[in-house]
């Protein structure tokens, strides 16, 4: 069954196929896989509501998260990578991407839940 | 003192100079003899970062650490009471490597070719048909290597008696990097990558910010400001045969929202877990490590070499207390990216180098006051391998 994000951000359901890789390293391949477009709607769409969404998941302790809340949490990891695509490497990212491929994440922290 | 409204100045020039002014030899960056008298005179003799606390919390904890320049693999171990102990990852039976996983949890490690079994403080425990061996087995240890801590960094120096402890070596720094947040981290975000290059070559693209505002023009906007467009330190201080250089803040920073969103996120959690801001200090520590103070991006490379013209880095952002909150995680994330955001411009560049060395067409490079402490290690390089070679009679 398909895991749905927390109702005030359903709208973002959209965007869940392409921008919820689950660590770092997929979501560098992710971004980097993309195209401008794909880049540049994801951001439009939900850059400004990130302090909003991280309010929204501090609201209570991770170990009580739901799955949607998980959810919510990895798109927004994946906006962070988006966003220096976007908002910091703009028309450069192109060639950008060209060095970004060569490198590799070897360890990201995880949530603690317990 | 300067205070923060004068216009910067960078450095002058005079005052740099003691460190020499002369072109470098080209060859050192690419010759593979020049190499393995590195490999012998400084990596074989030195002590080398080689992890974090953090990465043993408790006993019976393990990592394992390749160390190609030394052509060897190194186990550190959390022995019971605490301590940690460093060996040669080798069964003293025939040399074979003992143990395959990077990390993990093992009082006891089992070679795979005869079933040697070793404890984690290096002691033989037990070798199948001992009694058919020309010598006393249960005397057998794992060959140990020297280890010490110093601010949360694991150091190891492969020669089990090092002529200098690990204070000694670190002299006034060691102080100091007790007091940056790396001493207190309880985890880590880590990204590597190989880059075909010298170590040399890769280490001084972090010892000169001459370069930011070309080939970080985005990644790193906030490194310069109008009166100083090259983000040029404040001060630059020797240590020998290490190096620090006092950052320079820029007062007026451009930043993004998105990335003041994250940033402000990120100084949320640190405040939450105390608030240690950190300093301002970049830690160029012999012969391939530097560590960046600073409390938003407490940061570390190590460089390792490989080969003459291959190395790996790995970039560590170390981080106190675990990802507990949507606001840590999203901050210490969007950090990370955006430190290999910049590594990954400079790989590129780090590379186009060491081609145009090694195709012979200059046999000299020259640095400008401004890259003193990629100078530096040269000069700290080059007198190691000279009285190697001294005391092997070759020079």
């Amino acid at each position: 069954m398909e895991v749905l994000l927390p109702e005030i951000f359903s709208h973002w359901q959209v965007f869940v196929r392409q921008w919820t890789a689950a660590d770092g390293d997929s979501r560098l391949r992710a971004r980097l896989s993309s195209s401008f477009e794909e880049r540049e709607r994801f951001f439009t769409a939900c850059s400004e509501k990130v302090p909003d969404a991280l309010k929204y998941l501090d609201r209570c302790p991770v170990a009580t998260w739901t799955e949607g809340d998980h959810l919510l949490m990895n798109l927004l990891l994946n906006l962070a990578h988006v966003a220096l695509a976007v908002e910091t490497q703009g028309d450069a990212e192109k060639e950008h991407a060209r060095f970004a491929q060569y490198m590799y994440y070897t360890q990201t922290p995880r949530l603690v839940t317990e | 003192m300067r205070s923060t409204s004068d216009p910067f100045s960078p450095v002058a020039k005079s005052e740099l100079a003691n460190q020499g002014t002369e072109p470098i030899p080209a060859e050192v960056y690419h010759c593979p003899k020049y190499f393995e008298l590195e490999r012998d005179a400084i990596f074989k003799c030195t002590w080398l970062q080689l992890g974090h606390v953090c990465e043993l919390p408790d006993d019976g904890a393990f990592i394992v650490v390749p160390v190609e320049v030394a052509k060897t693999s190194i186990l550190i171990t959390r022995v019971k009471g605490g301590e940690l102990r460093a060996f040669h990852n080798v069964c003293p039976h025939r040399g074979t490597r003992l143990v395959s996983d990077c990390a993990g949890r093992a009082t006891r490690f089992t070679c795979p070719y005869h079933a040697w079994t070793f404890a984690n403080d290096g002691r033989l425990l037990g070798a199948p048909d001992a009694d058919n061996f020309y010598f006393d087995v249960s005397a057998s240890h794992l060959p140990e290597v020297a280890v010490d801590v110093c601010g949360g960094f694991i150091f190891v120096n492969l020669q089990r008696e090092p002529a200098q402890t690990l204070r000694q070596f670190l002299g006034d720094l060691a102080p100091e990097l007790q007091k940056i947040p790396h001493a207190q981290a309880t985890t880590f975000s880590e990204y590597t990558y190989e880059v075909q290059a010298n170590w040399k070559l890769t280490y001084d693209n972090f010892q000169e910010n001459y370069h930011l505002r070309f080939i970080h023009p985005r990644s790193g906007a906030a490194a310069g400001g109008p009166d100083n467009p090259f983000g040029y330190p404040e001060s630059y201080a020797f240590s020998d045969p290490h190096r620090t250089q006092t950052i320079w803040s820029n007062p007026n920073p451009p930043v993004k929202p998105f990335q003041a969103a994250a940033f402000g996120a990120l100084a949320n959690s640190i405040m939450e877990t105390g608030g240690d801001f950190g300093v301002n200090t970049y830690f160029g520590i012999f012969p391939n490590l530097f560590v960046l103070g600073k409390g938003m991006t407490p940061f570390s490379q190590c460089i390792m070499p490989i080969a003459a013209n291959r190395t790996r880095s790995i970039i560590r952002l170390y981080w106190s207390g675990d990802d507990d909150s949507a606001e840590k995680r999203f901050g210490r994330e969007y950090a990370t990216a955006l430190a290999m955001d910049i590594h990954s411009e400079d790989r590129d560049m780090i590379e186009r180098g060491q081609q145009g060395l090694e195709s012979g067409a200059i046999s000299h490079i020259h640095f400008q006051s401004q890259e003193v402490l990629c100078r530096h290690l040269y000069n700290q390089v080059d007198q190691k391998v000279r009285a190697y070679q001294r005391e092997r009679g070759d020079l």
